[in-house]
């Protein structure tokens, strides 16, 4: 009988260390109030922009052509400004969408890497630790919690910018916080933050 | 047997041997040396559940207890190096306790196999620093001796899981040997038990109280980790990525310029061959630092293991299997990976190499007991020989040169 007790006191201390986990994972996830989809000054704005609302530990869509997980010191670019979000908790965990355009060259790229593992349609990468999915748009996986979205505009043909502004006004990608920079126009992710306002 | 009081008064001096050994002088450089600058970043970086360049697969212990000595000491050398110091002069205690445990008839096992950890140049050097192989090799020799005991009824087996926990969670070594450890208090004992009032714990209560209260364990060392948001199903696919980019990894990918020194695993106890880097040359002092390998001992390993498992196939002893089988479990993992391995991964292997060379020195000392007895002086003053080179200080260049001049001797100028 002790033994049993001891047995059911040891299953719960396990069970009470998943839990506490999971607790302190959701917990550390800070999705910013209500939903917006605003232009933002680049790269380095949109880390501005992240810091403001406040998120931290958050999956991100980032729509553009460098990962942005350079490790250079000095003012954020579009080469390192990912990595300062990671490195500052909060970003985790990465969806990196290429353009039809350039994903030939950038899947030659990760195939002749040997620890990228295949990923739906896309390819799966870790840096630093960092789980990085690269893929096009119309392999992006479906998020099961609402995601972070950047986008480089001038990097996406207009069939895709229109894909993408379908999918966050029909709610398949779920988004707190869009920002998108770049000079095209018309741009159809405006009309998306006129409706979100 | 011998009366408790000597056993303790020898256990002593064993541990007083290994502390003076491995904290004398420790703090004489006070900068940072060897991988220390690294693991200072690292233990800074996985503090807060984020991973660095070079060590983001590593599980986190290891850099959680740095970064704790490191905020109760200051980041001095005794704060940096204060862990490995006491954890690496406990560690041939324990293998010492451990032979006790497995061989009760022949305690000689358990004291050799403790002398040689304690004298041990690559154990005196590494426990003199920051590298987690020391800590994981004493979380890891600490769940044996509470398996062992665990095995004959004793209530130790949660204590095992914890030590265990502890030791996954400090570096990937050993996921083989859980599997022993656990194999091994299931199998059951040949002939009588030594207690019929507490029979050895059944297949679920290895598996709660060891499997997964280590898996607890090392979920628990993540919880900087999970900070960060991640959550359990991201914890399994980490795991997987750790995995596949192990196996990805080749020498290339390392920018040691060392590592091709070190040898594959393969060749740790064959080839008597260490590396040396001359530190501070003088006009007839010279300081040297060495990766130090006690060839006597090292050497015997795998003799010593071949033996120790013929002699427990022929008897059916469960403690030489054990010392074989864990033996195996950690280091054919490191000799499947192909590539150069740093030879401080050796130190996660050599508790249970040192007790099957203990166990097959015990065992010849029944019939040649000179030949033990010269073979054990030879290994003790070896490793005493190489002790200045394990720990960087100055030695007059004619009595080593002769001997450096085999070994592969690096001069950085």
């Amino acid at each position: 009988m002790p033994r049993l007790v001891a047995d059911a006191a040891i299953s719960c201390a396990i069970a009470a260390v998943l839990v506490a986990a999971q607790v302190e994972a959701r917990g550390a996830r800070v999705v910013a109030p209500g939903a917006s989809v605003r232009r933002a000054a680049g790269p380095a704005g949109v880390l501005e922009e992240w810091r403001r609302a406040g998120v931290r530990g958050r999956t991100l869509v980032h729509v553009a052509r460098p990962v942005g997980l350079g490790a250079d010191p000095g003012p954020a670019t579009e080469a390192n400004f990912v990595e300062r979000a990671v490195h500052e908790g909060l970003v985790r965990r990465i969806l990196h969408v290429v353009s039809e355009a350039d994903w030939p060259e950038v899947e030659r790229h990760l195939q002749a890497m040997p620890a990228a593992a295949g990923a739906g349609g896309g390819y799966r990468v870790v840096d630093r630790g960092t789980p990085v999915v690269v893929t096009r748009l119309g392999d992006l996986p479906r998020a099961s919690e609402p995601v972070l979205v950047d986008v480089d505009v001038d990097r996406l043909s207009d069939a895709e910018l229109a894909a993408l502004a379908a999918r966050l006004r029909q709610g398949s990608l779920r988004s707190d916080l869009v920002l998108w920079y770049g000079a095209r126009t018309p741009n159809p992710l405006e009309p998306l933050g006129a409706a979100a306002e | 047997m011998p009366p408790p009081s000597r056993t303790a008064l020898g256990a002593a001096g064993l541990l007083a041997l290994a502390v003076f050994l491995r904290a004398w002088g420790v703090a004489d450089i006070p900068g940072y040396t060897g991988d220390e600058p690294l693991h200072v970043a690292q233990a800074e970086a996985f503090a807060t559940g984020h991973g660095v360049d070079g060590a983001w697969w590593n599980p986190p212990l290891s850099y959680e207890l740095l970064h704790a000595s490191m905020s109760a000491l200051g980041d001095g050398p005794w704060g940096r190096r204060a862990r490995n110091v006491v954890l690496g002069a406990l560690t041939p205690l324990l293998v010492a306790l451990l032979g006790f445990s497995l061989f009760q008839e022949r305690r000689r096992t358990g004291w050799i196999a403790g002398a040689l950890l304690a004298v041990d140049p690559l154990h005196v050097t590494l426990s003199r620093g920051t590298f987690e192989e020391v800590q994981a090799a004493f979380f890891f020799v600490a769940a044996a001796l509470a398996v062992v005991h665990a095995a004959r009824g004793r209530p130790t087996l949660v204590l095992g899981g914890l030590a265990l926990g502890c030791a996954l969670a400090s570096k990937h070594y050993f996921p083989l040997a859980a599997l022993v450890l656990g194999a091994y208090a299931l199998a059951p004992s040949p002939g009588p038990s030594p207690d019929p009032d507490r029979p050895p714990p059944s297949l679920a209560t290895v598996i709660l109280r060891l499997w997964l209260v280590a898996a607890a364990v090392y979920v628990a060392t993540y919880l900087p980790w999970f900070g960060r948001g991640y959550g359990l199903g991201e914890l399994v696919s980490f795991h997987l990525d750790v995995l596949r980019v192990q196996r990805s990894l080749d020498a290339a990918a390392f920018t040691n310029v060392h590592l091709p020194a070190s040898g594959t695993a393969g060749e740790w106890f064959l080839v008597p061959s260490m590396l040396v880097v001359l530190a501070q040359p003088g006009e007839t002092l010279s300081r040297y630092h060495a990766l130090g390998r006690n060839f006597p001992a090292w050497l015997a390993v795998l003799p010593a293991a071949a033996a120790v498992a013929l002699h427990a196939l022929r008897r059916r002893s469960r403690p030489e299997a054990l010392v074989v089988a864990l033996f195996a479990a950690i280091y054919v993992p490191l000799l499947l990976a192909g590539r150069p391995i740093f030879v401080h991964s050796a130190v996660a292997v050599l508790p249970f190499a040192l007790l099957a060379v203990a166990r097959a020195a015990d065992l010849l000392a029944g019939r040649w007991p000179r030949a033990a007895a010269a073979w054990l002086a030879l290994a003790l003053a070896f490793a005493l020989f190489l002790y200045p080179l394990a720990t960087a200080r100055r030695v007059p260049d004619a009595l080593y040169a002769p001997f450096l001049a085999r070994m592969v001797l690096v001069d950085p100028r």
